[in-house]
């Protein structure tokens, strides 16, 4: 379980001080998958950088799994978290190939020693692991990352977030910088994956059709407060216009 | 000069070129402490031989000085924030007073004292031997889930974040060991010339990363090649350039600026072709 409990956060602009958290409360239960949209602005990122440890709150608390997060160093953190960013590049080592990064994702956790990265067993592993996606990276082994897709990375970035699986995976517009067909299919396999493992995730997106698509359950920010939070049957029955109506609300 | 002499020369700085491969390849980090680790390996061990120690001790000595001083640039950038560059800069300068300190002058002779290439015969063979073992044991270490992080660490730190690996740790590591052998390679070197001195280390930086580049453009077209190799053969190459040098009627003294100029033409060549290894 991820809860936030009344987080206070406030900012000092030209204007003087803006609030955008004034006591926010939000649980999330393991098994879902949440799908978070809002305006910018809203609170999205500054949710997820309170989790990992880039901002911290003026007051509350962050708790996963029933431990408070805030005070624990930023890696530590990380290493019971999985998080794809919406850049290609950023989950995974151009400079290396995609066995070497698929051994790296498999060690988290580990020790760091000074053992062969790479199993023997490994290659034939990754290979069946990668089969499953069904887009020949099982024969790209031996290929630097950076000779690779945008789609091809981001889905190996996906891939090496949940290898161990993680307490909480936090996907932030991870498709967004992606054409539309590479986005659905790596949505797709989002939620295969999320759904296979069990694991709690967050999914930011500015695409309100994925966030009635994908996951189970649909939280929308404006100004720091949760204006929508549907699950179940409030959700399959929200329509799309009901929707976009909610969130092009005129601000008052 | 002979050819004997020139490959002797390029393996002992080849091992120093191996460090900067992995503080300025590996880590991505232009480590200037390498200027003022070269001469600390030289009179780490210029002392040791003074007070009775064997060559082997001594550049085993010079590899652990080295190591520390690296691991104060580290500690430096990762714990204080400083830059990188300015770090080393830093670490460079603060050296030079402890040089002194350890030699207590600015030059120590030891042409009276046992060392490794004590004697004229067999140098090659040691320092072939010495080399390629430092090679291979670099080689296996960058097969190791440890030396795996290293290489991410300087490409993209969010993923070694993410692996839930302190990257501030493991670049105080490899700068240790960068300079480490930096420093290795300094030792064998005052050993080799038959003295140690204060100013061995000026250009450290710009050397080592002349022979990389050298290296990298002969046998980037071969594929792939341990980079250590490159390193080795980089520094043998380069070597070779500056005998050529001293050969058509430059003086010593000019060599530096032969290094910079020929460091400056390569660089820019790489940038207009726009080569794989521009990445300066």
């Amino acid at each position: 379980m991820l809860e936030f409990r009344k987080i206070h956060k406030s900012f000092q602009t030209l204007h003087g001080e803006q609030v955008l958290f004034s006591g926010l409360d939000l649980s999330i239960q393991k098994n879902e998958f949440v799908t978070m949209v809002g305006n910018n602005g809203a609170g999205k990122s500054s949710l997820f950088k309170m989790i990992v440890g880039d901002m911290q709150p003026d007051d509350g608390d962050v708790l996963l799994e029933n431990q408070s997060i805030l005070s624990m160093p930023t890696h530590l953190k990380k290493a019971r978290i999985g998080k794809v960013y919406q850049d290609p590049a950023a989950g995974t080592v151009g400079s290396m190939t995609l066995l070497e990064n698929m051994a790296l994702a498999d060690r988290k956790g580990e020790h760091v020693s000074l053992r062969f990265a790479i199993r023997k067993s490994a290659r034939a592993r990754y290979g069946e692991l990668l089969k499953d996606l069904g887009l020949g990276l099982e024969n790209k082994l031996d290929t630097p990352m950076r000779e690779l897709s945008g789609g091809q990375r981001q889905t190996v970035a996906l891939v090496m977030a949940t290898m161990k699986t993680p307490q909480l995976l936090l996907l932030d517009e991870h498709t967004a910088a992606l054409d539309p067909k590479t986005a659905k299919l790596i949505l797709d396999k989002t939620q295969a994956l999320v759904e296979e493992k069990g694991i709690m995730t967050i999914m930011v997106t500015h695409n309100l059709k994925d966030a009635l698509t994908y996951g189970n359950r649909l939280i929308m920010l404006r100004e720091g407060k949760i204006v929508e939070d549907l699950k179940e049957k409030a959700r399959e029955q929200f329509s799309m216009e009901e929707l976009l109506a909610k969130f092009y609300l005129p601000v008052v | 000069m002979d050819f004997l002499s020139l490959l002797e020369q390029g393996l002992i700085f080849g091992i120093m070129a191996i460090g900067i491969l992995i503080s300025f390849r590996i880590l991505n980090f232009p480590d200037l402490t390498v200027d003022g680790s070269f001469a600390t390996g030289a009179a780490v061990s210029a002392s040791v031989l003074m007070s009775g120690g064997s060559g082997i001790m001594a550049i085993l000595a010079a590899l652990a000085a080295g190591f520390v001083a690296g691991s104060i640039t580290g500690l430096i950038h990762a714990k204080g924030k400083v830059d990188g560059i300015l770090a080393g800069i830093l670490v460079m300068i603060g050296l030079y007073s402890i040089n002194l300190r350890i030699m207590g002058k600015p030059n120590i002779p030891l042409f009276a004292v046992n060392h490794l290439f004590a004697s004229k015969e067999g140098n090659l063979l040691k320092i072939v031997m010495i080399t390629i073992v430092v090679k291979l044991l670099v080689d296996l270490f960058l097969r190791t889930h440890a030396g795996f992080v290293l290489r991410a660490l300087g490409d993209n730190s969010r993923v070694v974040e993410g692996l839930g690996i302190d990257p501030g740790n493991f670049k105080i590591l490899g700068l240790g060991l960068a300079n480490g052998l930096v420093a290795m390679s300094g030792g064998l070197m005052s050993q080799y010339q038959g003295f140690a001195d204060i100013s061995m280390g000026i250009g450290t930086l710009v050397t080592g990363l002349a022979s990389i580049i050298l290296g990298e453009s002969l046998l980037k077209r071969f594929g792939f090649v341990a980079i250590t190799t490159i390193a080795l053969v980089g520094s043998f190459v380069y070597r070779v350039i500056l005998a050529t040098a001293l050969h058509y009627g430059l003086e010593p003294s000019d060599l530096k600026l032969v290094t910079a100029f020929i460091l400056l033409v390569i660089l820019i060549l790489e940038k207009k072709v726009g080569g794989k290894y521009a990445r300066v």
